[in-house]
C-alpha cells in the first residue's frame, strides 16, 4: 500500500503539526497489526532516512513514526496514531472543561506558580495617628465616701 | 537651599498660571491641609499687611517669621510651617513696622502677605515671593472660620492680584492646619517624606517660666456670615492684653459681654486691659477687675452673631474661703446670693440639664437635703495645670488655709478630697472624641476652677485613616500570598483579611470612652459601593492614678504624688510615640509581638506605664513566590470554563470532552488523556 512520509517539526501534542512532506512510497504490513500501531516493512529508500511522520489512507489516519528497524534492504517501521491530527475536526467541534488556554484570569489559582519559603514585611503608617495631647481626666462623685 | 529658593505662600482663588508659576497647587478658600496639627505653646509672629479697599491696614508685627514651604513637586501636597528669623529679628524688609508690638499681643486674625519691598497687595506680581497665614491660638484647632461658603468675587490676572484678593472676608476664611517645625530641617523633611516629625503641638507648657507663660492665650474671634451681611463691619479687632507674670485668666465673652470671668474669688495683681476696635473707634472694655465687678455693663459693642472667645490663664495665688461644692454656676451663685442654706453642700443637688454631665441623671431632692442617695460621677478633661492647682489647693501645709478649708467642709458636711473618685492621664486628645465640648468651671465648694474643665459628654469616632489597600501581585496571590494585620494603639496587632480589604479601602475609626479611656476600634472596608464595619476592636491608653488613701490627707498626697510622677514621663512618652521611622517603629511592633498583653493601662500612683506608638501601622506579609519566566505565553492562563474547544488556541487543558467522530474507543481515551496533560490547539 502506498504510504505518504512527512517530517514532523512540532512536539506529538501539537493538533496541527508542522509537516514536510517527503513524498510517497510502498510498503506492507509487517503480518497482522494494530491499527492503532502498525509495523510496516519498506524497501529501503533514501526519504526513510528523515521521515517521523506518515500517513496511511487506507486506515485513514496519522502516526508518528516511533522507531526504525534496519533489516538488510528493509526498513521496519513502527508508528503509533496521532489521534490529535487524525481528529483535529472532531475535537475541535467537542465541548470540554477547559481548565488552562490562552484566555483566564489570573486571580484563579494556577498550580505552575510555586511559593518559596521567603516572606516580605513591610511596615506601612497609617494616617497621622490618634490626636496626641497629655489630658487628665478627673473624676469626682457626687458624694463623698 | 536658602529662604530666596523657597516659594512661600498660599493664595487664596489664584488663577491656574499663577499657581503653575509658584508651584502653588493648593489654593482655595478653605485651606485644608492634610494635617490637623498646628501650633499651641509658640507665639506666632510676624508682621504682614492686607489691602481692603483703597486702605492699607497694617495688621500685626511681631518677632518671628513663619514660612509655609510648599513642596518643588507640583503633584505633592504636603506643606509645613517652620521657624525661621530667631526670636526678635525682625523679617527682612518689612512692608511696614507699627507700634503694636509688645509682647503678648495676640490678634485672632492674621496675614501675612508680602515680598520683599512691596509695600501693597497689589503690587505684587506673580513672579514674587509671597506668602501668608493665618494664625493665633488655636486649640487643637477647632475652630473653622465660619465662612467658608461665601461666594467671592475676588478677581485676578497673571500679573497682579487686586487688593480685593485679600479683604476681610477672605482673611477670615482662611483656616490653615499646617503642621509646624521649630526648624527647617524638620519641615523640609516632612515635604519630602510626608513622615510627621516632631511638629509643635503639645500643650501649653507650664513648666515654661511666668514670663512666658503669661503670654499664654487662647482667641478665637469669628463672626457668623450674617454679620456679614450687615452694614456695620468690623475693619480691625484688635485685643491686647497686659497680664502680670503668674497671672492666668480665663473666660468667654460672648457677644461681647464677658462672661464666666465672673470670678468670685480675690484675685489680687492681675487686671485685663481689654482694646477692642470697632469700625476705628477704639473701646476699652475694661480692666479685669472691671470685669470681676461689672461683667454686663462692661462692653457697649453687642452685634448679634458675634462672638469673642477670650481664654487664657492665670494661677490662684490664695485661697481664703470655704470651698463649698456646687454641680452649677446657677447653683453657686445662689449659694452666694444668700439662695441656699449655706449649712449643707449643694453637690449635684440641681436641676440643671443633664446635657452637661455624665452619669446617672438625678432626680430632683428638696434643696434643704444633703444628696445621700444617690450616686453621680462627673468627668473633666483638665488641664494639668488645673490639676497641679486643684492639688495644691486640696493639701496644703498652711495651717491657716487648711483650717479654713477644714472648717467649710465640716460645715458642709463633707470632705471635698472624697469626691474626687478617679484620675487618669492619657497622652490622647480627649476632647477630639467629644461632640459636645462645654467649657465648665469646677466647684469645689467655693472655689472655682475657672473654666479649665471640658465636661465629657456625647462620644463621637475619629478617623485615623482611610487608605487604599492595592494589589500587590495582581493576580491570585494578592489573597493566598498576603497576610495583612493592623497595629492599634493600646489594642494591639489584629490580622486583616486580605481577601476583604486588597483593592479596597482600610477605614480605621477609634472612638475614646472618656470615662475608663477605654478605646473602641471600628475597621471598615469602604469602596465605591458601600462601607462596611468588618471587625470591632478594644483597647485602652490611659494610666489609671487611683486614689485610695485612707484618709483625706493620704488621698490628696496621692494625687499630688500621681501627678507629679507623670509630669515628666508624660512628656517624653508623647515625644517618642509620635517620632519614628519605619525601621524603629517595627522594632516597637516586633517587641510587643513577642509580648501581646503589652498594652496600655493600670499605670500606679508611682508611675505610669508605657504607652504604644500613636499611629496605626498597617503590617503586611508577603509570601515569595516563583513565577517561571513566559508561563504564561508558553501555558497560557489558567481558567475554568466550558466551551468548544474550536474556541481554544495554543496551550489548552482540558477534561470531560465530549467528543463527537467516528473514532475508535481506545483513541477517545487517547484523546482524553492528550488533554489532561496539555494540547496545542
Amino acid at each position: 500500500m502506498r504510504i505518504e512520509l512527512y517530517v514532523n517539526s512540532s512536539d506529538n501534542n501539537v493538533i496541527a503539526p508542522s509537516l514536510t512532506s517527503l513524498g510517497s512510497i510502498d510498503g506492507h504490513l509487517r503480518g497482522s497489526c494494530n491499527v492503532l500501531s502498525p509495523i510496516i516493512n519498506f524497501k529501503y529508500a533514501e526519504m526513510l532516512k528523515n521521515a517521523n511522520y506518515m500517513y496511511i489512507p487506507e486506515f485513514g489516519r496519522y502516526y508518528h513514526i516511533v522507531n526504525k528497524t534496519y533489516d538488510g534492504n528493509e526498513i521496519i517501521v513502527n508508528g503509533n496514531v496521532d489521534v490529535l491530527k487524525t481528529y483535529a475536526t472532531d475535537i475541535k467541534n467537542s465541548f470540554a472543561t477547559v481548565t488552562r488556554t490562552n484566555k483566564g484570569s489570573l486571580y484563579i489559582p494556577d498550580a505552575r506558580i510555586s511559593n518559596t519559603a521567603q516572606h516580605n514585611i513591610q511596615v506601612r503608617k497609617l494616617g497621622s495617628g490618634l490626636p496626641l495631647a497629655t489630658r487628665y481626666v478627673l473624676t469626682v462623685s457626687s458624694k463623698g465616701e | 537651599m536658602n529662604i530666596d529658593d523657597i516659594i512661600f505662600a498660599d493664595l487664596v482663588n489664584a488663577p491656574p498660571e499663577i499657581k503653575n508659576t509658584l508651584n502653588i497647587i493648593k489654593t482655595n478658600i478653605d485651606l485644608s491641609f492634610d494635617s490637623p496639627k498646628f501650633i499651641y505653646d509658640k507665639r506666632i509672629c510676624a508682621t504682614g499687611t492686607y489691602s481692603r479697599g483703597d486702605v492699607n491696614h497694617v495688621e500685626y508685627t511681631c518677632n518671628r517669621e513663619t514660612i509655609l514651604i510648599l513642596p518643588e513637586n507640583a503633584d505633592d501636597n504636603r506643606y509645613a510651617l517652620y521657624w525661621e528669623i530667631p526670636n526678635n529679628t525682625t523679617i527682612r524688609d518689612v512692608i511696614e513696622d507699627t507700634n503694636i508690638t509688645r509682647e503678648g499681643k495676640i490678634i485672632p486674625l492674621k496675614l501675612l502677605c508680602k515680598k520683599d519691598g512691596i509695600l501693597h497687595v497689589s503690587d505684587i506680581k506673580a513672579s514674587d515671593y509671597y506668602y501668608y497665614f493665618h494664625t493665633g491660638w488655636l486649640d487643637a484647632f477647632p475652630t473653622r472660620l465660619p465662612l467658608e461658603e461665601h461666594q467671592w468675587d475676588n478677581t485676578w490676572s497673571n500679573s497682579f492680584m487686586t487688593s480685593s484678593t485679600f479683604d476681610e472676608e477672605t482673611l477670615l476664611s482662611v483656616a490653615t492646619t499646617v503642621p509646624m517645625y521649630n526648624n527647617y530641617a524638620e519641615a523640609v523633611e516632612y515635604i519630602n517624606t510626608g513622615q510627621l516629625g516632631l511638629p509643635i503641638n503639645s500643650d501649653i507648657n507650664d513648666d515654661e517660666s511666668p514670663e512666658q507663660v503669661n503670654y499664654y492665650y487662647n482667641m478665637e474671634l469669628y463672626r457668623t456670615r450674617g454679620s456679614y451681611n450687615n452694614a456695620t463691619l468690623f475693619k480691625t479687632v484688635k485685643l491686647d492684653f497686659n497680664m502680670s507674670p503668674k497671672a492666668r485668666v480665663s473666660g468667654y465673652i460672648t457677644d461681647f459681654v464677658p462672661y464666666n470671668v465672673n470670678i468670685s474669688q480675690e484675685h489680687t495683681g492681675k487686671y485685663i486691659d481689654g482694646v477692642l476696635t470697632v469700625d476705628d473707634v477704639e473701646q476699652r472694655y475694661g480692666t479685669y477687675n472691671d470685669l470681676i465687678s461689672n461683667a454686663n455693663t462692661t462692653l457697649a459693642y453687642t452685634e448679634e452673631d458675634s462672638t469673642l472667645k477670650v481664654d487664657g490663664w492665670y494661677y490662684f495665688t490664695n485661697v481664703k474661703t470655704n470651698i463649698p461644692i456646687f454641680g452649677s454656676e446657677d447653683d453657686s451663685n445662689r449659694y452666694y446670693r444668700n439662695e441656699i442654706d449655706k449649712s449643707v453642700a449643694k453637690i449635684g443637688n440641681t436641676d440643671e440639664p443633664n446635657e452637661s454631665r455624665t452619669g446617672d441623671k438625678l432626680t430632683n431632692t428638696e434643696n434643704t437635703q444633703a444628696d445621700i442617695t444617690s450616686q453621680m460621677t462627673t468627668v473633666y478633661v483638665v488641664e494639668k495645670s488645673s490639676l497641679d492647682a486643684i492639688a495644691s489647693d486640696l493639701y496644703t501645709t498652711d495651717d491657716n488655709i487648711f483650717e479654713a478649708m477644714q472648717h467649710g467642709l465640716r460645715m458642709l458636711g463633707q470632705n471635698m478630697i472624697d469626691t474626687v473618685c478617679g484620675l487618669y492621664v492619657t497622652p490622647i486628645d480627649v476632647n477630639q472624641f467629644l461632640t459636645n465640648r462645654h467649657l465648665k468651671d469646677i466647684y469645689i465648694g467655693s472655689y472655682k476652677t475657672n473654666g479649665v474643665g471640658i465636661v465629657g459628654s456625647n462620644n463621637k469616632t475619629v478617623v485615623l485613616c482611610n487608605t487604599y489597600i492595592a494589589p500587590i501581585y495582581n493576580n491570585y496571590l494578592d489573597f493566598s500570598n498576603v497576610f495583612l494585620s493592623v497595629f492599634l494603639p493600646g489594642c494591639g496587632i489584629v490580622p486583616l483579611d486580605s481577601a476583604v480589604f486588597i483593592g479596597n479601602y482600610l477605614k480605621i475609626e477609634v472612638a475614646f470612652d472618656i470615662r475608663t479611656h477605654s478605646m473602641k476600634y471600628y475597621i471598615k472596608m469602604s469602596n465605591t459601593k458601600a462601607e462596611s464595619i468588618i471587625e470591632m476592636h478594644e483597647g485602652s491608653i490611659g494610666a489609671d492614678m487611683p486614689i485610695t488613701g485612707a484618709n483625706q490627707i493620704e488621698k490628696t498626697r496621692q494625687l499630688q504624688g500621681a501627678f507629679a510622677s507623670v509630669v515628666d514621663s508624660i512628656g517624653k512618652m508623647a515625644s517618642r510615640d509620635i517620632v519614628g521611622g519605619a525601621m524603629s517603629v517595627y522594632g516597637s511592633i516586633a517587641s510587643i509581638n513577642q509580648a501581646p498583653s503589652i498594652k496600655q493601662s493600670g499605670g500606679t500612683s508611682s508611675g505610669v506605664s508605657c504607652f504604644d506608638p500613636m499611629f496605626p501601622y498597617l503590617i503586611i506579609d508577603t509570601q515569595v513566590a516563583t513565577i517561571p519566566v513566559n508561563l504564561y505565553a508558553q501555558y497560557g492562563y489558567p481558567t475554568n470554563t466550558i466551551v468548544k474547544l474550536s474556541t481554544c488556541r495554543g496551550w489548552t487543558e482540558a477534561s470531560d470532552i465530549k467528543l463527537t467522530g467516528n473514532m475508535l474507543s481506545e483513541e477517545k481515551a487517547l484523546i482524553k488523556s492528550a488533554f489532561v496533560g496539555g494540547v496545542v490547539l
